[in-house]
């Protein structure tokens, strides 16, 4: 298909001309047309493998499409022309051209048909990524930056080691189904998961999003993460131990959301949580499993884009997302309040995208016959809607009004970012609004009927008895805004343990040389001071060179030389 | 001001100001009753033996949250430390961003 220009290098383009445009209404026209011309571009797409090339005598595939990857491409896509509009306002250079390689990587590691391919524009999404952070301009955005490179870098370099083993065993560097057991499939395994958040592996996550600048984080939040969900779903479906993963990943970041005071970081232990549905579903396998995985991406990449552009709207309007800084916004900042209530609602209210995706996945977790699984599905549906749909908007827009005395209230966000939450929560609707429509994107071709009576019911049962319970233990005092502070994470290890122990390493052995420097340097001076005290000037030796005795000792030589001739004479 | 009165506010503002309080309280009490009644009243088509039990997912969500809120307290207490722990290592204890940092953000 030599007519259409593969949509990754429309972004790269883009980014590369971006520049020498004059900041202002015209850039971002431009800006909002790259991801609508990318987006018309997969449209187009029909599936089979449409672009290869030749690197160091391999034939690789640029695009190889089916409905898996025109799913997730579409979506990215249209997120970035949500996320670009959110920015607007925004007249920095490097984050505009940043966004537009990390969009157009991200893309392109979906179509991606082997590894080499998937590994250049892996690597691609660490590096532009990581300038969104930067671009806070701190110090501690710095180094939240670099953490967050190392990490995704890191990742990268164990893909690549996994796929030269793997080519090493299989001759294959097909981006295909893999099945775990050797080294090398272990390794790509664990560089999907870093970048997937899988537990241990996910510090980065919680660490690196609330450090973005405002847009940023939204932008952040679209590719990355989803990049993994689809690389897992593509290589490794129906792999059982995703199914315990992904357990750990539903319950372990909802008890940190639960108890965080920084609005962005709970969003991010959030999203933390709801990949942990996707990996459970591609453990399961199955294709209404795997269609819930696609639609879920879906569905919570325009959800949660929502609502960090919600808390993005309030740090961008107070300076702060901290929950212990924030209360009764909603009567400055209405329209952001609404919009954040129905990004809450959509995660999993019928009329609403998540409530689709979601119901394919529990329906997909049921089938499979998994009554534990299924009840931490159904403990972390009820768990989200009260962490990001009830909690976190009640703590930002609701309660004490923290800017009552204040000279001036904060504005409403501004009318880009009011228009991106709009169009944000409409497509959340439409989704969810026609079933039908969401589901003929899907990759496989499964009759499911997400709008029963059982579905509806039990739904809203779960969620009104979520948010019943919240507003009464507020009532009662047991839940409360929380103080200034934040949580130690398992990266304490790494960022206060392991350091203390290379400190407590560095100190033992400087002393222990400086210990054995001084004993040997004791010594050395105690035998030169022997030394210098029998031949020096005034020793014994010293005083005894006298030519006497020095014809004394010649004589006692020159007879026990002639003892020796003497005797071998014999 | 109330909120809910005081016409200086957009007319948004005043309608969610209605709900900051025990309205939206008591508007959940009623839905979450009806909807538990219709445990009796439809019968469900249950694919696990403990979906039956009356009221489980009412129960089952209310349930949920009361564990979250007790391990979130328990992680607070095991787990807080102040914002600057990290620092300078970490924006956590950097101050707000002021309003020519947002612009440009």
């Amino acid at each position: 298909m030599p007519d259409i220009f593969p949509p990754a290098l429309i972004f790269i383009a883009a980014a590369i001309v971006l520049p020498v445009l004059p900041k202002g209404n015209l850039r971002a026209l431009f800006l909002l047309a790259v991801p609508l011309v990318a987006a018309h571009e997969i449209w187009q797409l029909s599936e089979g493998v449409t672009h290869t090339y030749e690197l160091l005598g391999y034939s690789l595939t640029l695009m190889r499409v089916d409905q898996l990857s025109i799913v997730f491409g579409l979506i990215f896509s249209f997120a970035a022309f949500l996320a670009l509009l959110y920015a607007w306002h925004v007249k920095d250079t490097v984050q505009q051209v940043t966004t537009l390689l990390y969009a157009g990587s991200a893309i392109g590691a979906v179509f991606a048909g082997d590894f080499v391919t998937l590994f250049i524009f892996w690597e691609g999404t660490a590096v532009a990524s990581v300038f969104l952070i930067w671009a806070r301009g701190t110090e501690g955005a710095y180094y939240t930056g670099m953490r967050y490179l190392i990490i995704q870098i890191a990742s990268g370099v164990i893909l690549v080691a996994g796929m030269a083993l793997h080519y090493h065993e299989t001759g294959s560097l097909a981006f295909g189904a893999l099945t775990l057991g050797s080294l090398g499939t272990w390794a790509i395994l664990i560089a999907f998961g870093i970048k997937a958040a899988f537990p241990l592996l996910h510090t980065w996550l919680p660490d690196a999003y609330p450090a973005a600048t405002p847009t940023g984080t939204v932008v952040l939040s679209i590719f990355t993460t989803k990049l993994a969900i689809y690389s897992l779903a593509r290589s490794f479906a129906g792999t059982e131990i995703l199914i315990y993963i992904g357990t750990v990943m539903v319950f372990w970041p909802l008890i940190y959301a639960a108890a965080e005071n920084d609005l962005r970081r709970v969003l991010a232990y959030a999203l933390n949580n709801q990949l942990g549905f996707m990996v459970i579903a591609v453990g399961i396998g199955t294709p209404l499993a795997l269609n819930g995985v696609a639609a879920h991406a879906v569905a919570h990449i325009l959800y949660k884009s929502l609502l960090f552009m919600a808390m993005g709207a309030v740090l961008y309007r107070t300076g702060t997302a901290k929950a212990s800084g924030l209360g009764g916004l909603y009567r400055s900042m209405p329209i952001t309040a609404l919009l954040c209530i129905v990004g809450g609602l959509a995660m999993s209210t019928p009329l609403f995208a998540g409530f689709v995706s979601k119901s394919l996945i529990l329906s997909s977790v049921a089938k499979a016959y998994e009554p534990l699984i299924w009840a931490a599905l159904l403990f972390g549906s009820a768990g989200i809607f009260y962490v990001a749909g009830v909690r976190l908007p009640y703590l930002a827009f609701f309660g004490e009004d923290k800017f009552a005395g204040a000279p001036e209230r904060p504005k409403e966000a501004p009318w880009n970012m009011l228009l991106a939450m709009g169009l944000t929560a409409a497509s959340c609707f439409a989704l969810g609004l026609m079933p039908a429509t969401f589901m003929s994107f899907l990759p496989y071709d499964v009759a499911y009927d997400a709008y029963t009576p059982d579905h509806i019911l039990t739904q809203l049962q779960v969620l009104s008895f979520t948010a019943i319970a919240f507003f009464a233990l507020w009532r009662f005092g047991l839940i409360k805004r929380p103080a200034p502070g934040i949580l130690v994470d398992s990266d304490w290890l790494n960022r206060r343990l392991a350091l203390a122990i290379v400190k407590l390493g560095a100190y033992i052995s400087r002393n222990m040389w400086g210990l054995m420097s001084r004993t040997a340097t004791r010594r050395l001076d105690a035998f030169l001071a022997s030394i210098y005290r029998a031949h020096g000037p005034q020793g014994p030796l010293a005083r005894s060179w006298p030519a006497g005795s020095m014809v004394l000792w010649i004589a006692v030589l020159l007879g026990f030389t002639l003892i020796l001739s003497f005797s071998q004479s014999l | 001001m109330n909120a809910k009165t005081d016409t200086s506010l957009p007319a948004i503002a005043r309608l969610l100001g209605r709900l900051d309080g025990r309205m939206l309280f008591w508007l959940l009490v009623l839905a979450g009753v009806l909807l538990a009644l219709s445990d009796f009243a439809y019968h469900r088509h249950e694919i696990f033996d403990f979906e039956a039990v009356p009221l489980f997912y009412a129960g089952f969500a209310a349930a949920s949250v009361l564990v979250l809120v007790l391990a979130g307290g328990i992680f607070r207490a095991l787990f807080k430390r102040g914002e600057n722990f990290y620092a300078p290592f970490s924006t956590d204890s950097e101050p707000p961003l002021k309003a020519q940092e947002r612009d440009h953000a």
